[in-house]
């Protein structure tokens, strides 16, 4: 990959403290293979590597790419028929969206990401009907399209085997229904094939698929690791809403006997074992943490992407 | 990112506002001028460099165009028959009296 010079009449590199930041005036940044070498006044920098060509100007205002942590879809909810709602009556009107092709519906919001200035997206995928195989493909889809447009993604798919529609197992939610409703809501979760012993294939698969560079350490190595990282980076959207937080309340205790989602203060956050109350799995995600940065402006090697997990 | 000043200082910025001020409270995204990711150019002068946006877009239109199949239509139907029963299933859920925020968007006595 060709080296670069990129000026700027003001060079934001990076924070230094709560309230401040520091930035170099006419400055300019080195890139070597997508990795930031050098920052410092421009004139210097263009004098010390001739014939790198220089991009931007004494016009520009340079920052470090944007990362977008949490995204999830490309066309919206609101673009598909369902209106903004509160979270837990929003996961029942957003039953009317149509299915839609994964790769352009990524590339949508992509589009708009990268025009932002963000060049790293934390994709934080929700569902997709079907068995391993069909969610597999569906992940692939989308990580296709950032890798097609140039963008860097970090990929999680949503744990998801309890509590589907509502705080409430899904066949005592569905038995408290009338009668001419049930069938429907049954066949809409039946759509989904995934049992929670497929999300580690799943994941193994993924990671071999996509950053097959970390198939260089032992199959247990990489196994503990794995754990380790769903222990430790698990994501709860229902944190951020009362009634999730409310829901270890005993009301549906019942209910739940095949919990697998972690619950505030309930420890280590290990699957597996059953939690009275555990919520809706939406936004239960496993995640691998990113190595650091290389410099404090982002221009990350491609080799040397984020790790992907499933 | 490259941002352009001329931009984002136009038709007058103060000397006196810090640039990243300016560039948080000010900036919209057609002053993004380039975009780099991995040392290589995304995205510049409004144009993506590898995807052509202006097709992928007709060819999501398009993809849409088609009508909704059995099972779009029964989640349709189902999604508006089943809300006020999730609506009666969360009424009295939680105590709105006692429910703290965690964010409160303006000072209250």
């Amino acid at each position: 990959m060709p080296s670069s010079i990129i000026r700027a009449r003001t060079v934001v590199t990076e924070p230094a403290d709560r309230r401040n930041w520091r930035q170099i005036e006419d400055g300019a940044a080195l890139q070597h293979d997508g990795v930031i070498a050098e920052i410092g006044p421009a004139d210097e920098l263009i004098a010390k590597h001739p014939g790198v060509p220089v991009l931007g100007s004494t016009h520009k205002v340079m920052l470090p790419g944007f990362v977008n942590a949490h995204h999830h879809i490309g066309l919206t909810p609101m673009q598909l028929g369902s209106p903004d709602m509160p979270l837990e009556l929003w996961f029942v009107t957003r039953l009317v969206m149509r299915r839609i092709d994964l790769y352009l519906d990524t590339l949508y919001s992509a589009f708009e990401m990268i025009a932002s200035g963000i060049t790293t997206v934390q994709h934080l995928h929700g569902w997709v009907p079907g068995g391993p195989e069909a969610v597999e493909a569906g992940a692939g889809e989308v990580i296709r399209a950032y890798e097609d447009i140039g963008m860097r993604v970090s990929y999680s798919f949503a744990v998801r085997d309890q509590n589907r529609l509502v705080y409430r197992n899904d066949k005592e939610f569905t038995a408290s229904l009338p009668a001419e409703l049930r069938p429907a809501l049954e066949r809409h979760f039946a759509r989904f094939g995934l049992s929670l012993a497929d999300y580690g294939p799943l994941f193994e698969h993924l990671r071999a698929t996509h950053l097959p560079q970390l198939q260089l350490e032992s199959p247990i190595a990489q196994r503990d690791r794995t754990a380790q990282h769903v222990r430790e980076t698990r994501h709860q959207h229902r944190d951020r809403s009362r009634r999730g937080r409310d829901q270890r309340r005993p009301r549906h205790v019942a209910g739940n006997a095949h919990g697998v989602t972690h619950a505030p203060g309930s420890g280590d956050g290990r699957r597996g074992h059953p939690e009275p109350g555990s919520g809706i799995a939406h936004g239960d995600h496993q995640a691998v943490p990113r190595p650091p940065p290389s410099a404090a402006i982002s221009a990350p090697s491609r080799s040397a992407r984020p790790p992907i997990s499933c | 990112m490259l941002i352009d000043w001329d931009k984002l200082a136009y038709p007058y910025l103060d000397p006196e506002t810090p640039v990243l001020d300016a560039v948080v409270q000010r900036e919209k995204s057609e002053a993004v001028d380039l975009v780099m990711v991995a040392g290589e150019v995304a995205y510049a002068g409004w144009h993506f460099t590898r995807i052509d946006r202006d097709a992928a877009l007709r060819e999501l239109h398009q993809s849409l165009q088609r009508a909704l199949t059995g099972e779009e239509i029964e989640r349709r139907t189902l999604s508006k028959a089943l809300l006020s029963h999730v609506r009666r299933f969360y009424a009295g859920y939680f105590d709105p009296e006692a429910h703290q925020p965690y964010y409160r968007p303006s000072s209250r006595v």
